[in-house]
């Protein structure tokens, strides 16, 4: 094949791909959880509409995926209240979760035409997580109890929460951990490898993280309710929900279909055994 | 670890220089032991081949636990970059090597040449170009590959990167890239000099 064959063959695959923008995108985000909860919301649609909708999972982070969905480079993806409120519509911290919920859902109507909704029955709040032989010895069960017992925290995070005004910066203000300068921001996915070999002594992971189920590992209780609440949600472009009425009706099917437990369960079956988010999806969907 | 763009091109271009400078360490003298002991070498090469095959967060998960090298921070950075940049350094001395006839090692030889000399007045000078060549690539490609070294807090360009890529600011995006493309444009024209001046020390005068 020469190269002009080449071309012509890429520009043809090309144009066959483009012709199914009447079509919807399902997004998520670069984690195990978002690449499960982004093969179920594919699975789904594809039995409720007829046709299998696009994917462009795994985006870098929340800024990316709230980028994406504006621009309608993907009309929905699964977003986490607290998340939306802060990272994504820059909105001041609230703790109430149904102050959350509606100041969530007006924004995103009124600035981007984006209507949020269809709760999916668990939350995904940030956990902070030390070796547990450590916080026994220390006798650390909050993160009151950290900032108490410790001067020399070295402390793992992601640049997502090195960044967001709901992560680090507004973090010590209610928890003035000593750290020694030293916050030690790494890729997301080797956090917990960095607890494990004792290269930070505190990291902020997510409570649905199968790192939890792990005996070593001891989420720390957020005593002072730094946290905002993070229920799990969709954000869907308002522009989709009316180019195919069938969308609706098929979100809501999907609301309160999944608890924190079933999420956790997941989250390990694809990390630990290594089973495909995909495949775990088919499964769900099948019996939903 | 500061956050100004001065301080983290500094990071960046330590993280880069003490890899290369380490991987040159290994790199040139293996090659000429490859170069005696071919099978061998050849496995060296491949080995060498598969390393950079490997994504860098699957070797820094990997390679994170491990006593001595591992951790967090710049001294896995470090070592990773190390192994990246042995690839280029390697097969070009080699190809600098291999590019030697035999008929002018048999002529110093019969000169009454040890292998040493050989070695040092003979082999080494007319592989130097290439030798060159080879740092020269594994220098620019390292200052492209050592914003990775972000990943497990070891600082340098990469910092920005990855911030402006958790939240969308193409601005931050820009300072992390742009300092980095200078730096690769500079080091390419710093090796493009030394060829030069090579090339020109070699012509008869």
């Amino acid at each position: 094949m020469d190269r002009r064959q080449a071309l012509h063959l890429a520009t043809a695959a090309l144009i066959t791909s483009c012709s199914r923008t009447d079509n919807l995108t399902v997004g998520a985000k670069n984690f195990t959880e978002q690449d499960i909860l982004g093969e179920i919301l594919t699975r789904h649609l594809a039995k409720q509409l007829g046709t299998p909708p696009k994917q462009r999972l795994h985006l870098g982070g929340s800024f990316l995926a709230h980028q994406a969905l504006i621009d309608g480079a993907i009309d929905l993806y699964p977003e986490y209240s607290g998340t939306a409120l802060t990272a994504c519509l820059k909105l001041p911290l609230v703790k109430d979760a149904k102050q959350v919920f509606t100041q969530v859902k007006q924004a995103y109507s009124s600035r981007h035409k984006i209507e949020w909704g269809w709760p999916l029955g668990f939350s995904n709040t940030f956990a902070m997580v030390m070796r547990k032989d450590e916080a026994d010895k220390l006798s650390i069960k909050t993160l009151s109890d950290a900032v108490r017992q410790r001067s020399d925290w070295r402390i793992g995070v992601g640049y997502e929460f090195e960044q967001r005004p709901d992560g680090w910066r507004s973090f010590v203000q209610s928890y003035p951990l000593k750290t020694g300068g030293n916050l030690r921001t790494m890729d997301l996915g080797l956090i917990y490898r960095a607890l494990g070999a004792n290269e930070a002594d505190l990291v902020a992971g997510n409570s649905t993280d199968p790192a939890l189920t792990d005996p070593r590992f001891l989420a720390l209780d957020d005593d002072l309710n730094f946290f905002p609440p993070y229920e799990t949600c969709l954000a869907v472009r308002e522009a989709a929900l009316q180019r195919l009425p069938n969308l609706r009706p098929a979100l809501d099917k999907l609301a309160g279909s999944i608890s924190v437990a079933q999420m956790r369960k997941w989250n390990a079956q694809a990390v630990n055994e290594h089973m495909s988010p995909g495949a775990i999806a088919s499964a769900f969907v099948e019996k939903l | 670890m500061s956050d100004n763009i001065l301080s983290l091109t500094l990071e960046h271009l330590l993280l880069v220089s003490l890899a290369v400078l380490a991987a040159s360490l290994i790199a040139i003298p293996t090659a000429i032991w490859s170069q005696r002991n071919p099978r061998a070498g050849s496995l060296v090469l491949k080995l060498t081949d598969i390393i950079q095959t490997i994504p860098s967060l699957a070797l820094f998960g990997l390679l994170l636990p491990l006593p001595l090298i591992g951790g967090i921070g710049a001294k896995l950075a470090v070592f990773v970059l190390f192994l990246y940049a042995l690839l280029p350094i390697l097969r070009n001395t080699l190809l600098g090597l291999d590019g030697i006839s035999a008929e002018i090692r048999e002529s110093a030889i019969a000169l009454g040449m040890t292998p040493i000399q050989v070695l040092r007045e003979i082999e080494i000078p007319l592989a130097a170009p290439s030798i060159v060549a080879g740092l020269r690539i594994a220098t620019v490609t390292t200052i492209g590959t050592a914003t990775v070294a972000a990943a497990i807090g070891a600082g340098g360009l990469g910092v920005l990167l990855y911030r402006g890529l958790a939240t969308v600011e193409t601005e931050l995006l820009l300072a992390g890239a742009l300092p980095a493309a200078a730096l690769a444009i500079l080091a390419d024209q710093l090796f493009q000099w030394i060829e030069d001046k090579l090339s020109t020390s070699r012509r008869p005068r």
